[in-house]
């Protein structure tokens, strides 16, 4: 199956911020990673402590919600992108299936456990991602999706399934196309608009934040003050998973490392060269730094979960000779966060200041 | 439902954008292993034994297939009852031995597309031994299958 000719296919750290990027290369837009993801929502930390994860520890969210990059980089850029929601996936397809059929790739939001070119243990229940149609024939669709080297073929019926699964939380069939692309984008504006976004989401005002005790850096707070108690609160297999899950999120769910702060980081080098401010390229690598510590500490936390035993029936016994280092381990790393959240509370306070004046 | 005796591996082939800083300070992506690698064949090791357990579940009669194929997704069942647009307690019951004989066909269909099984996935399980392959074609949506087992064809000399 051919996909639509000139459109060239490249992987990314996430999928939003690669099918947005893929998108607007074919349209002549040449645009970052680092770049769209900063534009479209910059690194963020939510302790949904009434979301259960897969390992039934809290979710952890460390962007903003899907969707976002398309939205706001429409917004930021003057793309104009056709979003539409169809009311069965059959119809979404038919819609597909003539956009494809005059040479306009279509985005999909859908949920990665069909996505059967994936290696199993990525094929997850999230009916979040997003990936690109750039082909079809009558049994199938060649699929740009950012986290696989090539483009992929899959079947008509497992795209049907992924695109309408009523799922909690799921756009179901939506579509998303790009109608128009302006002649010239302001990408100064665009990203100086983008990092004060980044700062006010990052942090709320002082009674905003006491209320909302779960959203950036106050969210970081929390999540380190609840780690303390993962020891006491959960056991064996769930938590061995669970802090296995946390690091993957932080590290391999899309981020590029360093729960997004690395790619961050990236798009602040970037603005620095398109503002000349050398100041700006200080913070950028200050939140690298910031992002390689993270890293780190989601090594420790694999190293840790690693040693507790894979069984059940084997975690009380194993408890009794190790479980003081086990709670040591995860007090220590707990202490890191709290570190993390006031290095982000300083920077982004320095960050704010400096946006204002960027030029 | 087909198990293959010896179950899925990883390959070690997994490769994803990963940021970093060079030597010059800047930082850029780079196509590299996770530092979880490691741990995605424990994720297979612990699949086959979540297998185990819960096919020594079903065949004590503890658990239907709906709930079976439930508990081996990590789908609760609030969660299937909003895909499958049913009240939480009518997917409980089918996730019971005697409930899940008071399910129609039509509902066993629209559980097997939300597991991603066939219908006749929900009433047996073919075991394949390691040099055997099957291969399945299916009729009528998945109600019925037709299953051929067959000596590994040899993968040609590269």
């Amino acid at each position: 199956m051919m996909p639509i000719e000139s459109y060239v296919h490249q992987v990314g750290s996430h999928c939003e911020s690669g099918t947005v990027r893929n998108l607007l290369k074919h349209a002549g837009v040449e645009v970052s990673e680092p770049m769209v993801f900063a534009l479209g929502s910059g690194p963020a930390f939510y302790y949904l402590f009434f979301v259960k994860g897969p390992s039934t520890m809290p979710l952890v969210g460390l962007r903003n919600t899907p969707g976002s990059i398309f939205k706001r980089v429409g917004k930021l850029c003057g793309v104009d992108w056709s979003w539409r929601q169809f009311s069965t996936a059959r119809k979404a397809m038919a819609k597909a299936d003539a956009l494809i059929d005059r040479g306009v790739p279509v985005a999909a939001q859908v949920e990665m456990f069909r996505m059967k070119y994936l290696p199993e243990f990525l094929r997850v229940r999230a009916p979040f991602h997003f990936i690109a149609l750039v082909g079809r024939d009558p049994t199938g669709y060649a699929v740009s999706d950012p986290y696989h080297a090539a483009v992929s073929r899959l079947e008509r019926d497992d795209l049907e399934a992924a695109w309408e699964t009523h799922a909690p939380m799921a756009k179901d069939n939506l579509l998303v196309h790009l109608r128009k692309t302006p002649k010239r984008i302001d990408w100064k504006w665009a990203a100086r608009e983008a990092i004060r976004h980044s700062c006010s989401t990052m942090l709320l005002p002082a009674g905003v934040g006491r209320l909302f005790f779960f959203v950036g850096v106050e969210g970081m707070r929390t999540f380190a003050k609840q780690m303390r108690r993962w020891t006491t609160r959960y056991r064996g297999v769930r938590l061995r998973e669970g802090m296995l899950f946390q690091a993957v999120g932080f590290e391999d769910q899309g981020t590029g490392g360093g729960a997004f702060r690395l790619m961050y980081g990236a798009f602040l080098q970037e603005a620095a060269e398109l503002f000349h401010s050398p100041a700006l390229g200080e913070l950028g690598e200050r939140y690298i730094a910031h992002g390689r510590d993270w890293r780190k500490a989601s090594r420790t936390l694999v190293e840790l979960a690693r040693t507790i035993p894979m069984e059940d029936e084997r975690y009380d016994d194993w408890h009794r000779q190790h479980g003081r280092e086990l709670s040591d381990g995860v007090d220590a790393l707990a202490g890191r966060f709290e570190t993390f959240a006031e290095v982000e509370a300083t920077f982004y306070r320095d960050l704010r200041r400096l946006a204002s004046r960027l030029r | 439902m087909i198990v293959q005796a010896k179950g899925a591996r990883y390959d070690g082939g997994w490769r994803l954008v990963m940021y970093d800083a060079g030597p010059d300070g800047k930082c850029s992506p780079e196509l590299r292993k996770s530092d979880m690698d490691a741990e995605i064949e424990v994720y297979y090791l612990q699949r086959e034994k979540e297998f185990a357990r819960l096919h020594g579940r079903l065949f004590a009669g503890e658990l239907s297939p709906v709930g079976f194929l439930m508990e081996l997704q990590r789908l609760s069942p609030e969660e299937v009852a909003t895909r499958m647009r049913l009240r939480p307690g009518v997917v409980r019951r089918h996730a019971t031995t005697a409930g899940f004989e008071s399910a129609t066909i039509e509902i066993l269909r629209r559980y097997a597309r939300v597991f991603d099984v066939a219908v006749a996935d929900f009433f047996h399980f073919v075991e394949v031994p390691e040099d055997l392959a099957a291969s399945v074609r299916q009729g009528q949506g998945g109600l019925v299958e037709h299953v051929r087992v067959a000596p590994k064809t040899p993968e040609p000399d590269r």
